[in-house]
């Protein structure tokens, strides 16, 4: 946290140094899968959206950061089939690099890299259970996408992205990471 | 100058003289004057057999102790909780402490048995090793290791013309197997009433210490669940006749069989479900000669493996052959033989011991002719009737020299029909209380499985009470021939604990970790017909030191299973659970352990 709270004051130095970026605001949403098999087949893949806030101090690389929430899926776990939720989000710092894979007029591709720092927890209703999952880690983020420039600094974005997030809380190890597909819509303006 | 020259090597000749006299009196004080007697009859370079004794258990006893609680078997803790042995060990059940074993190890021939309940290691060694062992600081006493030869009975007839018992009648249509020739001996101890209700042993861990089993492939006895053999006479756990060792397993044949068999329509023993460990203790290469170190030896092992019954049809007295001590009568008190001592102290972990009384017969000087352990009071010694009921002359008589009435019980001992060592699928008839006490021992154990809160004195308690003379008790007959119908349901009325308690753990994963779930299984008690309410489960943590038992669920009287939840791995759990009546009143209880 206190890392990713650096790089959020960076970004705002360099604002009030009057240096003129180009900031973008979006919100994706999409597709997550989750790479456990036993989590997999209990609470399965499930949806997440992701606002973000883009900086970009040159044409060609931006900082993003980003919060991806929305995966909190019930299931019944267990022996005797307690019901069960297990929330997985996180927030993301990124870089963006812009790389010029296609040659088509407002669009623009980019590949991604970054460092996310999730939270998981598992809240299950029974009077039984003595553990509490209700943990966080630091893991990383590689991906790409494209950028579709439309009018007056809208845009769509395509992403795909992966992010390992393997935990042992206790004596398990479970793999809570796993494919991000997205889609979204941004602004991006001058300041 | 010279006088005071003098007088100094006066002082000093003294003084040298006290501590050297203190030092020969110091070791002969601790070798037993029965050694030093058998030193006179030895060269300095031959062999004996002897105890070494030690002072204490070395230093850490109460870490030892928590480390031998934690590997106690699950059997053996549940024996002892049985009979209130809350602490679960005492100082007896630790081992011998290594430094000990490894100091004398280089003088002696060969470390025979080290026994945790005596304290003490039993050598072969040379007298000038035994002298120079035995002033060893760490080493209290040295003993001489007792060698007896065991007689089997004479034929003849029987001596006594009183009837014990009129054989049983009227079973036409009663009976649930073909019992064969063995009939008689099982329906004179009323047991095919218990074998028509499905009981056979079941879950009961019987030990039998003899001469090892030399058939087991017999027809009879292949389908016993053999829990663990160990011959301690050669030092391997193979207990066949082997040609290059010593001793042979006929007799040991003979009584399992006599306990075990089952063959339908020729043999079945009263306990032909239960599950046996066999230890061979006793050399029968001179007719039966046996010691004591061995029969101590494998009551250890028994108790270590959990064992609930030890059937030991050996004795130690006897007319000795050349060279070999002798107890005398007087001794037959129930303390001081050493294997009266190591049976009491098995006893007190809730072994039961059945030990024939002794085929030396009777006598008309009024002493008794028991063999020990049989003269112990939590011994159950069986005597042996023919047939009809009569004593047999062979069998051994009381009171043990402090006056105890014994035998305590009677069961057949003449023409007892059994596996023959000889083949597989041939029989023999045989006699001696030797299979007396395998008849008794699988009457006990029928009692056990009927009766799993009853401790070892309980069983003896209902065996006597309910046995052919138990209003008028006496040195020939004991409490007369058993009645194992009469004795499981002894006595009457009171709430029976549930049977055949067990615990099982289940892993339930919850995907990120793991808790555990216990699941708990019994079987209602017969005998409690519809008289039970509920059951109720208590638990005890093994992990927490003197942790007593915490209620943990009343179930109703028709549910036998029950899962607790919310484990962690490394909590190990006894159970025990208990019937109760409308009235709230509880049964004795029944344990288990994961």
């Amino acid at each position: 946290m206190k890392r990713l709270t650096i790089c959020v004051f960076l970004m705002f130095l360099s604002v009030q140094a009057g240096i003129a970026a180009q900031f973008a605001l979006g919100l994706n949403a999409g597709y997550r899968y989750l790479d456990d098999p036993f989590l997999g087949e209990i609470y399965g893949d499930g949806y997440v959206f992701e606002p973000y806030i883009r900086y970009a101090p040159s044409s060609s690389f931006a900082l993003e950061l980003a919060y991806e929430g929305g995966y909190k899926k019930s299931a019944p776990v267990g022996l005797f089939q307690e019901n069960s939720t297990l929330t997985v989000d996180g927030f993301q710092l990124s870089g963006i690099v812009r790389v010029p894979f296609l040659r088509i007029r407002n669009v623009s591709t980019y590949f991604k890299l970054g460092i996310g720092y999730y939270f998981y927890k598992q809240d299950i209703d029974s009077e039984f259970v003595r553990q509490q999952v209700d943990h966080h880690k630091w893991t990383t983020i590689i991906g790409g996408g494209v950028n579709i420039h439309l009018f007056r600094g809208l845009f769509l974005t395509a992403e795909v992205k992966s992010i390992p997030l393997r935990v042992k809380p206790f004596e398990i190890n479970v793999d809570l990471g796993g494919i991000r597909i997205l889609f979204g819509i941004g602004y991006q303006f001058w300041l | 100058m010279i006088k005071n020259k003098l007088l100094k090597a006066i002082f000093l000749t003294i003084f040298l003289g006290i501590l050297i006299t203190n030092g020969i009196s110091q070791r002969e004080g601790k070798i037993s004057p029965r050694l030093l007697q058998a030193f006179d009859n030895k060269s300095h370079t031959e062999t004996l057999t002897a105890w070494i004794y030690f002072r204490d258990k070395g230093p850490g006893k109460f870490e030892k102790m928590e480390e031998v609680k934690m590997g106690l078997n699950v059997h053996a803790m549940n024996r002892r909780l049985r009979h209130g042995f809350d602490s679960l060990i005492d100082e007896h059940d630790l081992p011998v402490y290594e430094p000990y074993l490894d100091s004398i190890e280089q003088f002696v021939t060969r470390i025979r048995h080290a026994s945790r309940w005596l304290n003490a290691a039993s050598v072969e060694a040379t007298r000038q090793s035994l002298e120079t062992i035995s002033e060893f600081r760490f080493v209290q006493k040295v003993d001489e290791v007792m060698t007896y030869t065991f007689h089997e009975p004479e034929e003849e007839a029987p001596t006594d013309t009183e009837t014990g018992q009129i054989p049983r009648s009227d079973l036409s249509g009663a009976l649930l197997f073909d019992y064969g020739m063995s009939l008689s001996q099982i329906d004179q101890l009323n047991i095919p009433p218990l074998h028509n209700l499905g009981f056979s042993g079941s879950g009961v861990l019987v030990c039998l210490l003899d001469s090892g089993v030399n058939n087991l492939n017999h027809q009879a006895l292949d389908h016993i669940d053999i829990a663990a053999t160990w011959d301690f006479v050669n030092g391997d756990a193979n207990v066949f006749d082997e040609s290059d060792q010593r001793g042979s397993g006929d007799h040991g044949t003979y009584t399992l069989g006599a306990i075990a068999g089952y063959e339908p329509g020729k043999l079945i023993g009263p306990a032909f479900g239960a599950s046996f460990l066999l230890g061979k203790t006793e050399n029968t290469d001179s007719e039966r000669h046996i010691e004591e170190d061995h029969w101590i030896a494998g009551a250890e092992w028994a108790d270590t493996l959990g064992a609930d019954i030890i059937s030991s049809s050996l004795g130690y007295r006897g007319q000795f052959s050349s060279g070999e001590a002798d107890y005398s009568w007087e001794e037959m008190d129930g303390e001081t033989t050493v294997v009266a001592q190591g049976a009491n102290i098995a006893a007190s972990r809730g072994i039961l011991i059945v030990n024939c009384a002794g085929n030396e017969g009777g006598n008309s000087s009024g002493r008794n002719t028991l063999v020990s352990p049989a003269d112990c009071d939590l011994v159950l010694a069986a005597g042996a009737v023919n047939s009809q009921g009569y004593r047999t002359g062979f069998s051994s008589i009381g009171p043990t020299a402090d006056g105890r009435i014994k035998p305590d019980v009677m069961a057949m001992g003449e023409s007892v029909y059994t596996a023959a060592p000889s083949a597989v699928d041939e029989y023999e008839l045989v006699d001696g209380t030797s299979l007396s006490a395998p008849l008794a021992a699988g009457v006990a154990a029928l009692l056990l499985e009927i009766n799993p809160s009853w401790t070892n004195q309980d069983i003896i308690t209902a065996m006597k009470s309910t046995a052919s003379r138990s209003e008028s008790p006496d040195n020939g007959y004991g409490w007369g021939i058993v009645d194992a119908q009469k004795a499981a349901f002894f006595p009457a009325g009171n709430l029976h604990a549930p049977l055949h308690f067990a615990v099982s753990r289940i892993p339930n994963d919850y995907g990120f970790f793991y808790q555990y779930v216990d699941r708990l299984e019994w079987a209602p008690n017969p005998r409690n017909e519809d008289r039970v309410a509920a059951y109720r489960i208590y638990a005890k943590q093994l992990e927490f030191q003197d942790q007593p038992f915490e209620f943990v669920a009343e179930i109703d009287s028709q549910t036998y299973s029950f899962l607790r939840r919310g484990l962690l791995e490394d909590e190990t759990f006894l159970y025990k659970i208990t019937s109760v009546d409308v009235a709230g009143k509880e049964s004795g209880p029944n344990y288990a352990r994961r």
